[in-house]
């Protein structure tokens, strides 16, 4: 492709030099005289002659022509547009070529019918319907056989549009070959890459729509969507043919709708809308749009066309201002487009008030992928950043999470030392309570009997062995028995089986099982055995009894096990002790939630009733 | 006639085994100590049949005693002598070796017939105890633990049917001739369940000993 290229370029430099040459050779003929001999010569037509019929046949002889040069603008010469025109161009040829040639025509506006050496060689559009052809270069082949040595007559029958500023390019003829060329390129810029370019934008406003609709506070997007079709609406006209089309509407206003849109968005991709400016343009706008379409008069459209320029001005000022305050590739690049596009703009204002030559492009139809181009960047930016922020969010997140696990595993740490402090703290109050109570109390009241001498050896021996009863009671509570009241139960009998033996008292084991109790704690435990050691040691002192018998049991009813010692001793009249023993044992019970009875039997003796909750109540 | 060493440091309660052994004609103190060396010499020099140590000996640890005892004269029985019958203490003297306890404070009639009732073949079980080497028990599947031949007595450790229901009975408080009543067997079959039941506590242990000490290399073989 690239040595075709190479081609193509010097093919153009060529005719450049070669067209810049003829111009400068033959400026002032009218008729043109220099003469293709070789194939690959084409020669501009500037000369010509105009007459103004306002009739489609051809002009008879009594035709008045004026000599004109090409381009000619109606406008600049003061034609009335709604007036047909005739042109007559000659040109000279020594020998006529043996290749096909052609002639090419960059812009007529509107549209033409085509006469070589009196024959109607073709039209540039329907002529019925005033397809729309100002944008659209034209070229016509002529056969060989239509040519003749000598002088060559092209007759152009030039239909203005009402609408349109009307005129005709220069004409080139030479090689169709090399017509085709020049031909096809002007299209392509005229209006292929337009559509193209159109193509694009609806495909990127509907992008931008959707990604609008997923992020409705995004109104970037929105704003770009806009801008997107406004563009379409202004490309439009570029290239269409139908006249009847409503796109025409557009034409003309959406420029002020483009710069409007254009500053909506921006500024609110910069963060710094600007609602007195934006109300203004708005306005602005609506009031061009009002303008247009009410009057399609050159003089208001050209005069919104200033004022809209004088507007862009002030847009680009606070633009350029709002992009360079973060001065990033992506604002700059934005600003670039839009600038850009502004001066291209500008061209084609210049170019529509005849200031350039008539066959000049327009540009603007060409910038649209500028600001794609612009905003293309900017959204892999903005999405290379979120990705960028996400991943070091989602390390910083990781390297928190790391820290506060060590804080709690800190914290559960510390809660731990607590919590085996308390435990600790509490096992030590518990066992200095006992102490203080229970074998501290019998020390101290042994040492009190002592020291008034009126111990006797069995007092003294008895008290003791209540002393290293209380610590064995004490000592036993310790072992974790995990809710098995019979192990506490057996036990109390394994300790006191030696002095039961010894008072001759028989002892009947009556238990059956008990389900788990699952508040048997150090503590609770202590206090059953207080509570079943008190009832032996009241039997075993006051009631001269001869058999006890502990039973258990499960009174499912009530929700409780009980515990039962009876003996066969002389009943509670005599046997009941001090008021506080009982009390005491009363106490207790009522601490695990059960409760202590004394029920004397019918043939004598007594029984002791202990009942505890299966659960502890709350 | 039973010899019996007696290693207690307390002057007080030395005095008074001895007088409560001599009381009754049919033991003999063949030694009374006050330190566990010396313990360990009697042991060597006088072979007792039972041996009574206190467990807090100014020298070494009345367990110590004990092991050694049970590993040089297995004949000898061991009896600790503690002051509370607790259950850390007697475990560990019955997983040294030892097949009985004696109360510090128990009156002349139940210590003696304690010694007497060893002798017999029988020991004594808490129901405190009797719950925690069920517990031991359970933790060691029946299998898993065998001890070598070494041991001729037995190569397991596992609790028969039997003693685990007595350990059962005894942990819900039930004494020995309601136990037996309750298996229909005599107290003292009970009693002779429990020593046995005490051995295999104290084979097992010494087995744990040993699969540690090979786990950690310090003896090669059995």
């Amino acid at each position: 492709m690239l040595p075709r290229c190479g081609w193509t370029t010097i093919l153009l430099a060529g005719f450049l030099t070669l067209t810049g040459f003829a111009r400068s050779q033959a400026p002032t003929a009218a008729v043109i005289v220099a003469a293709p001999s070789a194939s690959n010569v084409s020669i501009e037509l500037v000369d010509a002659e105009f007459a103004s019929t306002g009739e489609l046949r051809t002009p008879g002889p009594g035709a008045v022509w004026e000599a004109v040069a090409l381009p000619d603008s109606w406008r600049k010469m003061l034609r009335d547009r709604h007036r047909l025109g005739w042109y007559r161009v000659y040109f000279d040829l020594a020998v006529v070529p043996e290749t096909p040639q052609a002639i090419y025509i960059p812009r007529i506006t509107n549209n033409i019918a085509l006469h070589v050496n009196g024959l109607l060689l073709g039209t540039s559009g329907n002529l019925e319907n005033r397809e729309m052809s100002w944008n659209l270069a034209q070229m016509f082949v002529v056969p060989s056989r239509m040519l003749k040595s000598g002088r060559n007559e092209i007759l152009i029958r030039l239909h203005p549009d009402g609408m349109l500023r009307a005129g005709l390019s220069r004409l080139h003829i030479g090689d169709e070959i090399q017509m085709r060329e020049l031909f096809d390129r002007r299209i392509l810029y005229q209006s292929t890459a337009p559509k193209f370019i159109a193509a694009l934008l609806a495909l990127t406003a509907l992008l931008s729509i959707a990604l609008w609709a997923s992020r409705r506070q995004e109104t970037v997007f929105g704003f770009f969507a806009l801008l997107c079709m406004a563009m379409i609406a202004r490309l439009w006209h570029t290239f269409t043919r139908d006249s009847d089309s409503w796109g025409w509407v557009f034409a003309a206003p959406s420029i002020a709708w483009m710069m409007a849109i254009q500053t909506y968005f921006v500024l609110r991709f910069c963060g710094q809308a600007s609602p007195r400016f934006e109300r203004f343009i708005a306005i602005f706008a609506l009031a061009a749009t009002a303008l247009l379409m009410l009057s399609s008069k050159a003089i208001i459209v050209v005069a919104v066309f200033v004022t809209n320029t004088l507007v862009a001005l002030v847009m680009l000022a606070i633009l350029a201002r709002a992009l360079t305050r973060v001065p990033k590739l992506e604002n700059l690049t934005l600003l670039a487009a839009v600038v850009i596009n502004f001066l291209l703009a500008m061209h084609d204002l210049i170019n529509y008030q005849e200031q350039l030559d008539f066959d000049t492009l327009y540009l603007l139809p060409l910038g649209g992928p500028l600001l794609l181009f612009a905003v293309a960047i900017l959204l892999i930016r903005r999405f290379v950043d979120v990705l960028q922020k996400h991943e070091s969010l989602n390390t910083e997140l990781a390297s928190r999470v790391r820290e506060r696990e060590h804080e709690l595993a800190q914290s559960y740490e510390r809660l731990r030392a607590l919590d085996k402090q308390r435990t600790t703290a509490e096992e030590r109050q518990r066992l200095m309570r006992d102490m203080h109570d229970g074998i501290g109390s019998h020390l101290m009241s042994t040492l009190a009997l002592a020291r008034v001498s009126s111990l006797s050896q069995h007092q003294l021996e008895e008290t003791l062995a209540d002393c290293i009863d209380e610590l064995k009671l004490t000592i036993d509570s310790l072992e974790p028995v995990e809710s098995d009241l019979l192990v506490v139960l057996g036990n109390l009998r394994y300790r006191l089986e030696p002095r039961l033996q010894a008072a001759g008292i028989s002892l009947e084991w009556a238990v059956s099982d008990l389900p788990p109790l699952a508040y048997l704690d150090p503590e609770n435990v202590r206090s059953v055995l207080r509570i079943v050691q008190e009832a032996f040691t009241n039997t075993l002192k006051h009631a001269h009894a001869k058999r006890i018998t502990l039973s258990t049991g499960v009174d499912y009813a009530n929700a409780r096990v009980f515990v039962r010692v009876t003996d066969d001793g002389v009943g509670l009249g005599a046997s009941k002790p001090s008021g506080r023993g009982l009390d005491n044992m009363k106490i207790r019970a009522a601490k695990l939630h059960g409760e202590v009875e004394f029920v004397p039997l019918k043939g004598g003796g007594a029984c002791v009733n202990l009942y505890l909750p299966l659960a502890k109540m709350a | 006639m039973p010899r019996v060493l007696i290693v207690e440091d307390d002057p007080a309660f030395r005095a008074r085994y001895a007088a409560m052994l001599a009381n009754d004609a049919s033991f003999d103190v063949v030694a009374s100590v006050g330190t566990g060396g010396e313990g360990l010499a009697m042991l060597e020099l006088r072979k007792p049949d039972v041996l009574l140590v206190d467990l807090g000996l100014p020298d070494m640890s009345g367990i110590e005693v004990i092991r050694h005892a049970s590993l040089t004269s297995p004949k000898c029985e061991c009896m600790v002598v503690t002051v509370f019958g607790d259950e850390e203490h007697v475990l560990a003297s019955i997983e040294a070796g030892a097949a009985g306890y004696l109360l510090k404070d128990a009156s002349e009639e139940s210590f003696l017939s304690g010694i007497r009732e060893l002798m017999n073949g029988g020991s004594p079980i808490s129901p405190i105890i009797a719950r925690r080497l069920l517990k031991r028990f359970q933790a060691v599947p029946p299998a898993s633990v065998t001890v070598a031949a070494a041991d001729d007595e037995s190569s397991s450790v596992a609790l028969s049917d039997r003693e685990r229901e007595i350990l059962l009975l005894a942990s819900k408080g039930f004494n020995y001739p309601e136990m037996g009543k309750l298996m229909s067997i005599s107290p003292h079959t009970v009693t002779s369940h429990v020593k046995k039941i005490y051995r295999k506590l104290a084979v097992h242990s010494r087995g744990e000993a040993v699969f540690e000490a090979n786990r950690m290399g310090l003896i090669r073989t059995l």
